[in-house]
């Protein structure tokens, strides 16, 4: 796994198949959702957010691998999920970590408003790149491609809006 | 977050993934179609965004709120400049690649390709090496000006390093009027011995007809002698900081480079551990010779021309 997926990079996209490491990029990226926006005001809030985050994002990417093979491909699941895991781990870490620093920033010159900016740009950021790699983990082409990735985004999103919905 | 907004917020995200799609069609494709989408995205994306959290960006930038319609707009231009610098930066790299394959081996170049260094060192493999070398060739120089000597030569290069990329070989190095071809690295072939045999075949039997050609031409003919040996040597970047070629080292090399001494015009020498693994038995004589540094060696000569 590389960073450079993190510009889009196809050619950064591995496809080693482990099944150890698959489930540990999945806890890797519960974890990084439910510290996107963490609330630690009680302790069984926290253990919501994670069984929120964990059965969410399972919903996510078996709903994107059922709308890749209902567009046509016939991919099996060790190599649809392989690539997709690690990019999701990667980006949403990597949104952890700018929202992170975009807080210490707004600490550091006394104001929210940069986190805030910040805050409403990563989200979308992941929800692309999460589409783009489920478009190229379909191996399907062209328009169908197009609308797996869109579909991906789309559920994402929609996962994103809930999460923000039910962990409240 | 209220109806609409979850809506738009939705809408945006599935423009995000359009917008992506949209930069990597237009980074593929470079037309003015794929511009216009890129644009249309763009702009969408940004309305979208700024209508969703237009607030916070107010409070940020407050007035200067509308020098942020240039963002878009000089990240494109960016975007563009830097595109059209990597390609112009990428012809003059593949121009580069194609006058330096004449001069290093393949290996070399994938591997400052993809590094940007070549890595010092080697493996263990088993290789079958092929020496080529012209009999009587200082001879041919006394007799011959440079210039006629030169061209005869050309031609059998030619002959000699097609023969041997043909059959899956690379060609190690051009040494004076010899050559030293390899097998099996850094192209791993199953059958590799016969397939060095095959490429000794056909330079023999194409030396024929340049040496028609030759003689017809007043050039002086050159007569080719090929030694085949099959054994174990290391493979790699051999060399120092200054200076690395992809070779092989062992004794494999130098007693493919001693044998092929005992071959005469038309001839293929092999020795018993490459003519063992050969697949298609050929009839071949035996000789025992005394080859130098190594003692008495029993070689298989085969007439192929």
């Amino acid at each position: 796994m590389r960073l450079s997926v993190l510009w889009f990079d196809a050619s950064s996209l591995s496809r080693i198949l482990d099944i150890r490491a698959m489930v540990g990029l999945f806890l890797a990226i519960v974890l990084a959702y439910a510290l996107m926006s963490p609330d630690f005001s009680t302790p069984d809030t926290l253990v919501f957010r994670f069984a929120l985050s964990a059965l969410g994002m399972a919903a996510v990417l078996a709903l994107s691998y059922a709308s890749v093979r209902a567009l046509g491909s016939k991919i099996s699941p060790p190599w649809f999920f392989t690539p997709v895991l690690q990019v999701l781990c990667v980006s949403l870490w990597v949104c952890l970590a700018v929202r992170v620093l975009s807080l210490a920033v707004d600490f550091a010159i006394g104001s929210h408003l940069v986190a805030q900016v910040v805050f409403s740009l990563t989200p979308f950021y992941a929800f692309a790149l999460f589409g783009w790699a489920v478009d190229h983990s379909s191996q399907i082409q062209d328009r169908r491609a197009l609308a797996s990735g869109c579909a991906a985004a789309f559920l994402f999103a929609f996962f994103s809006l809930a999460f923000e919905f039910f962990a409240r | 977050m209220p109806l609409l907004s979850s809506v738009l917020y939705l809408a945006l995200s599935l423009l995000g993934y359009g917008l992506v799609k949209s930069v990597l069609s237009f980074r593929a494709n470079r037309d003015l179609p794929h511009f216009l989408w890129l644009s249309v995205l763009l702009i969408a994306a940004f309305g979208l965004w700024l209508e969703l959290f237009g607030g916070v960006v107010d409070a940020l930038i407050g007035k200067y709120r509308i020098l942020l319609a240039l963002g878009p707009l000089a990240m494109f231009l960016a975007y563009y400049y830097w595109g059209n610098k990597s390609a112009f930066y990428q012809k003059q790299s593949s121009q580069t690649n194609d006058f330096f394959k004449y001069y290093l081996s393949p290996q070399v170049i994938s591997d400052l390709q993809e590094k940007g260094y070549v890595p010092i060192g080697g493996q263990k493999r088993q290789v079958s090496i092929l020496v080529t070398d012209v009999r009587n060739s200082t001879g041919l120089c006394i007799s011959h000006p440079p210039e006629t000597v030169v061209r005869s030569l050309n031609q059998y290069f030619e002959v000699v390093t097609t023969a041997v990329t043909r059959h899956g070989g690379t060609v190690d190095k051009l040494t004076g009027d010899g050559v030293m071809a390899m097998f099996n690295a850094p192209q791993t072939l199953e059958d590799h011995t016969s397939c060095a045999f095959e490429a000794a075949r056909d330079i023999q039997i194409n030396m024929k007809t340049v040496n028609a050609k030759l003689a017809s031409g007043g050039l002086p003919e050159l007569n080719v002698g090929v030694g085949i040996d099959t054994g174990v040597g290391i493979v790699g970047n051999i060399g120092s900081k200054h200076m690395v070629r992809y070779t092989v080292i062992g004794d494999v090399a130098n007693t493919a480079s001693r044998i092929q001494e005992y071959a005469n015009a038309g001839e293929v020498v092999l020795t018993g551990s490459a003519f063992k693994l050969l697949s298609k038995k050929v009839p071949a004589a035996t000789q025992t010779v005394n080859v130098r540094g190594k003692g008495p060696l029993v070689i298989y000569k085969v007439n192929v021309a």
